[in-house]
C-alpha cells in the first residue's frame, strides 16, 4: 500500500476546495503517536493543532485496545488545514488508525507505508511503553526519535532499569525524549541565569547544598520524585559531583556527593502536601553556599501564578527577586515543539538519567 | 561557561548591563525597541541584572514615560496580551532622563544614575549606548559621552547608531574617525535592522549548508542576479527627510548593498564576525565602479506621479506635504553593477527599489543559464524551456522558490515552468530583538563594519553626483502604482531580460 497518491489527491482537492489554482503543503517530519486512552483524543487534537503551525508534518495516531479479544485494524485519512493568528495557512495529512487484539502485533507494519520518505520519524507514546516492549521495539527499528512520559512511572526501580536497558541497547540509533525531563527546561534555564558571567560564575564550584521540593498528585509519587531526582541529577552531571551516599525516606529522600575539590555536598528531595487539589510538580530549587561564616541562597520558586522566580537570598537576610520566568510548566505542543525542533540527542539528558538512574539504587 | 547552560536553547546570555536609549521617546524606540526589550525579557533573553536608562528631550518622568512604554508593548509587542510579572520586573529597571544633549548636565545626571543603578541593579559598570536620534546627533553625543567620563571605568562600552552612517563617503569618513577617536570599533555596532531578519541570514544557510548550491553559485551557471526592494507607500511623513536622502541613500547604498554582499561573497573560513565581515568588504571593493559618463547606461531614476494604489487615487511625490514642487529627489532607482571577481566576472546584477510600487516585497533572484540550445531549446523546437531560477523572499510572506521545468503529464511532449516554495512559519523575532541582544553579548557578525559603509558609499557617490549634474528638471515620472519608469524596462531590455514579477 502507498499512501501518496491518495494524500496529493486530497491535498490537491482541499487546496481547489479553496479558490486555489495549487498549493504547498510543507512537510518537515512524521509524528506517529500512540494511545490505548479514548480520553486522550481531544489532548491529542489540541496539541497536533498548536504544533503543526509551527512544525508541518504527516500525523499518524493510533488508537489502540491491546487487551480485546477482536483482533482489527480500521484505518482512515483526513486532511486538514490550521490557520494561525496572522492568517497564514498551513495544510497537514492525517491518518488516524483504530487496531485491538493481536493485530496491535502488527502495527508497526501497518505504519511504515504510510510515512513520508527521507523524513525524520517521531514516536510519541502516550502511557507505559514498557507494557507493549514487542510494540515498542518493532517501533524503534525505524524511528528517529522516540518521546514518553515519565509522570506516570510507578515501580520506579525497576522501570527505569528498564528504560535505561532501553537506552542502552537502541541510543546509538534513536534519540530519546522524556516529557518528564523536557519539563524541567525552564527550572534549568532559570538555575543557569545565577552563573552566567557578569553574575556568581565562581560561586557555582562553591555549592554545597541543594534542596528540591515538590508536590504530588496522588499516585503519581514516584514520577514526580523522578522529576526532582532528574534535575538534582543534572546539577551533579554538569558540576562533576559524585555521589557518595543516599538515604530513602517516604517524603524525603537525602543525597550526598563529593564536589571538585573533595568538599561535601547535600541534597535533599522534599514532596510537599498539595496546597490545592491540582497542585503537582517541582515547587522551589535552593542551591547555597552554607558554611559557618557564609550563607548564599539561589533559589528558584514557582507562585501561585504558575511563573517561575529567581530570587538571591545571602549573609544580609536580603531576599531579592531578579527575574520571572512565565511558564513554570509547559503544554505538551510546546514540548513537543522543543525537543524535535533540535536534531540531535540531549546528551546532557542522557547522562542526567544515567546518574539518576544510579542514584536510584542508592536510596 | 557556565557548566549548566549546556544543552540549554539559550546559550547566548549577556552579561549584566545598563541600556542607555538616546531619543527614546521617538518612533524607533516606541515600535521596535522597547517591543523588542520586552520580547527578550518575556523569553528570558535579558541578563537578570538589567538597567534601561532613557534619555530624551520629551517632557516625561520616569512613571509617566514606564506607562508610555508599556502602551507601546501592548501595541507593538510579538508577545500578546502583556505578561504583567515580566513587564513590572523590566519596568521597574527603567529610569527616565529629559535633558539637551547639548548641555553636560544632561550626561551628569546620566553618569550618576548609571552608577547608582551599578548598587542597585547590579549592571556591573556594562553600558550599552543607543543612539536612535537625527543623524546630526551622531557626534554631539558620543563627544558628550567622552567629555563627561561615560566612557570609561569598570566593565565594557558599546555604542550602536543607526543609519545614515553619513550621506556620501567624506562625510562618512568623517564620522567614523570621530567615533573611532572615542570607541574602538569593536565597541561600534553600525545597524542595519535587515541583517536581523530571519531571511537575510537564511541566505548564508542557503549558500553554505547545502551541497547543491555553492558549486552553481558562480558565472559558470548563473546568467544574473536582481534585488529588488518595493515599496507600495508613498514618503509619508518621512517627507522632510527624503527630500535630503532620496532612494539611492535611503535603501539601497545600506540595506541593498547589505543583501549584494552577502549573497555574492566567498565562503569564510569561519562564521565569525570578522571572518564574515571581510568577505562582505571584499565583494564591495569589487564593484566595479561607474564611471560619470557610464551613469546614463547602467542606471534609472524617477519619481512617482499621481496614479492608484489598489484602486484609490494617490498624489505624486511632489504634491506630498513637505516636498518641494520642483523636487529632483529620485523615489525609484535601479542600477546594473558588475562585481569584478573570478566567480562573478561577466555576471549582472540588477538593483531597483522603489516607492509606491504595484506591489510591496523585497526578493533576491538567482537566474541561472539556460540549458543549452538542443533537445527542447532549438530555434525550431516547439518546446521552449525557461531559465531555472531561485528566489529568496526577504518580506513579506519570506521563504525560498525554485522555479523549473517539467513535463504536462500528457501524451505530447509539453513542458511548463513548475515552483517549489518553502516558506517560514510561525512568529519568527523582530529583527531588533536579535540585533539587540547580539549587541549585549558582543557579537558584531550582523553589524556594518566601517569599510564596508564606506566602499559602499565609494561606489554609490559618482551615481548621486551624475544624476545631480544631470538637467535635474528631468527626473523620469512613473505612476503611482506602476512598476517604475519605462527606461527601467529599458535598462534590461537592453541585455535581453526583464524584470521578475512579484
Amino acid at each position: 500500500m502507498n499512501a501518496e497518491p491518495a494524500t496529493s489527491a486530497m491535498s490537491r482537492e482541499m487546496f481547489h476546495s479553496d479558490g486555489n489554482n495549487g498549493g504547498s503543503q510543507p512537510c518537515l517530519s512524521n509524528l506517529v503517536i500512540y494511545t490505548e486512552e479514548a480520553a486522550d483524543e481531544q489532548l491529542i487534537r489540541d496539541t497536533i493543532t498548536q504544533y503543526i503551525l509551527k512544525h508541518p508534518c504527516r500525523v499518524i495516531v493510533i488508537f489502540s485496545l491491546p487487551r480485546s479479544a477482536i483482533s482489527r485494524l480500521d484505518g482512515s485519512f483526513s486532511a486538514h488545514t490550521f490557520n494561525d493568528s496572522t492568517g497564514k495557512s498551513v495544510a497537514c495529512d492525517q491518518f488516524t488508525l483504530h487496531v485491538s487484539g493481536s493485530a496491535v502485533k502488527e502495527l508497526a507494519s501497518a505504519i511504515q507505508p504510510l510515512l513520508v520518505a527521507d523524513l525524520p520519524i517521531n514516536v510519541w507514546w502516550r502511557g507505559n511503553f514498557l507494557s507493549q516492549r514487542i510494540i515498542v521495539e518493532q517501533m524503534l527499528a525505524f524511528a528517529d526519535r522516540f518521546i514518553y512520559d515519565g509522570v506516570n512511572w510507578t515501580n520506579l526501580h525497576f522501570t527505569v532499569m528498564q528504560v535505561d536497558d532501553f537506552f542502552t541497547r537502541h541510543e546509538e540509533k534513536v534519540a530519546f525524549t522524556n516529557f518528564n525531563w523536557a519539563r524541567l527546561r525552564p527550572w534549568r534555564e532559570c538555575a543557569a541565569d545565577f552563573f552566567d558571567a557578569g553574575m556568581f560564575e565562581n560561586e557555582i564550584w562553591e555549592l554545597n547544598t541543594v534542596r528540591i521540593e515538590y508536590m504530588s498528585m496522588p499516585g503519581m509519587e514516584e514520577g514526580y520524585q523522578f522529576r526532582a531526582l532528574l534535575l538534582l541529577s543534572w546539577l551533579a552531571v554538569q558540576l562533576e559531583w559524585v555521589p557518595e551516599t543516599g538515604t530513602p525516606g517516604m517524603d524525603d529522600v537525602r543525597l550526598e556527593f563529593k564536589d571538585k575539590r573533595g568538599e561535601n555536598v547535600n541534597a535533599e528531595l522534599v514532596m510537599l502536601p498539595q496546597s490545592t487539589p491540582t497542585s503537582q510538580g517541582l515547587q522551589r530549587v535552593v542551591m547555597s553556599i552554607h558554611t559557618a561564616d557564609r550563607f548564599h541562597a539561589f533559589i528558584v520558586e514557582r507562585d501561585h501564578h504558575d511563573r517561575l522566580m529567581i530570587l538571591r537570598h545571602d549573609d544580609t537576610h536580603t531576599q531579592r527577586v531578579l527575574r520571572t520566568f512565565p511558564h513554570a510548566d509547559s503544554k505538551p505542543s510546546d514540548l513537543l515543539l522543543r525537543e524535535l525542533g533540535r536534531r540531535q540527542r540531549s546528551r546532557v539528558f542522557e547522562k542526567s538519567f544515567k546518574l539518576a538512574s544510579n542514584l536510584l539504587q542508592m536510596i | 561557561m557556565n557548566p549548566l547552560r549546556e544543552g540549554l536553547q539559550r546559550q547566548r546570555v549577556p552579561e549584566p548591563c545598563a541600556m542607555v536609549i538616546f531619543g527614546a521617546s521617538g518612533d524607533l524606540a516606541h515600535r521596535k525597541l522597547i517591543p523588542a526589550i520586552y520580547s527578550l525579557a518575556h523569553e528570558g533573553s535579558l541578563p537578570p541584572y538589567f538597567a534601561l536608562v532613557a534619555v530624551a528631550v520629551s517632557d516625561f518622568t520616569t512613571e509617566s514615560f514606564r506607562e508610555d512604554m508599556k502602551k507601546a508593548v501592548d501595541e507593538f509587542s510579538r508577545h500578546k496580551p502583556i505578561n504583567e510579572a515580566v513587564w513590572n520586573n523590566l519596568a521597574a529597571g527603567i529610569h527616565y532622563i529629559k535633558g539637551d544633549f547639548k548641555e553636560d548636565s544632561t550626561f551628569q545626571e546620566l553618569g550618576a544614575l548609571l552608577k547608582r543603578l551599578d548598587a542597585e541593579r547590579g549592571t556591573k559598570g556594562n553600558r550599552l549606548f543607543y543612539l536612535s536620534t537625527n543623524p546630526s546627533l551622531f557626534e554631539i553625543i558620543p563627544t558628550q559621552l567622552q567629555a563627561n567620563g561615560l566612557t570609561t571605568g569598570a566593565g565594557w562600552r558599546r555604542l550602536v547608531i543607526e543609519k545614515p552612517f553619513g550621506r556620501d563617503l567624506a562625510t562618512a569618513q568623517k564620522l567614523n574617525a570621530h567615533l573611532q577617536s572615542i570607541f574602538g570599533e569593536s565597541e561600534i555596532y553600525r545597524i542595519d535592522h535587515y541583517l536581523g531578519k530571519e531571511t537575510v541570514q537564511n541566505i548564508l544557510v542557503l549558500r553554505f549548508a547545502n551541497g547543491l548550491f555553492e558549486p552553481i553559485w558562480r558565472n559558470q551557471f548563473i546568467d544574473h542576479v536582481q534585488i529588488t526592494v518595493a515599496e507600495t507607500l508613498g514618503v509619508g511623513s518621512r517627507a522632510g527627510y527624503y527630500e535630503e536622502a532620496g532612494a539611492v541613500r535611503d535603501m539601497m547604498q545600506n540595506h541593498m548593498m547589505q543583501l549584494l554582499a552577502l549573497i555574492a561573497m566567498e565562503t569564510p573560513i569561519s562564521l565569525k564576525a570578522e571572518q564574515i565581515r571581510n568577505e562582505k568588504v571584499k565583494v564591495l571593493q569589487a564593484l566595479r565602479p561607474i564611471l560619470a559618463k557610464d551613469v546614463k547606461h547602467s542606471t534609472v531614476r524617477g519619481q512617482y506621479a499621481r496614479g492608484y494604489m489598489e484602486g484609490a487615487p494617490v498624489k505624486g511625490y511632489r504634491e506630498e506635504t513637505n516636498v518641494s514642487p520642483k523636487s529632483v529627489t529620485e523615489t525609484y532607482a535601479s542600477v546594473k553593477l558588475y562585481i569584478d571577481s573570478w566567480r562573478w566576472s561577466g555576471v549582472p546584477f540588477y538593483l531597483r527599489h522603489g516607492k509606491r510600487l504595484a506591489k510591496k516585497g523585497t526578493e533576491i533572484s538567482i537566474f541561472f543559464k539556460r540549458s543549452p540550445d538542443i533537445l527542447f531549446n532549438a530555434a525550431d523546437s516547439e518546446t521552449p524551456v525557461d531559465q531555472n531560477v531561485l528566489t529568496i523572499r526577504v518580506q513579506p510572506d519570506e521563504g525560498v522558490s525554485l522555479r523549473m521545468e517539467a513535463k504536462v503529464p500528457e501524451q505530447q511532449l509539453q513542458i511548463q515552468s513548475v515552483k517549489m516554495d518553502f516558506r517560514f512559519g510561525g512568529s519568527s523575532p523582530e529583527a531588533y530583538e536579535r540585533l539587540l541582544l547580539d549587541t549585549m553579548i558582543g557579537d558584531a557578525t550582523l553589524f556594518i563594519r566601517h569599510d564596508e559603509a564606506e566602499q559602499s558609499w565609494a561606489f554609490f557617490d559618482p551615481i548621486i553626483d551624475a544624476w545631480r549634474d544631470e538637467d535635474s528638471r528631468h527626473v523620469p515620472q512613473y505612476g503611482a502604482g506602476t512598476w517604475g519608469p519605462k527606461e527601467a524596462e529599458d535598462l534590461l531590455a537592453n541585455d535581453g531580460r526583464k524584470w521578475r514579477r512579484l
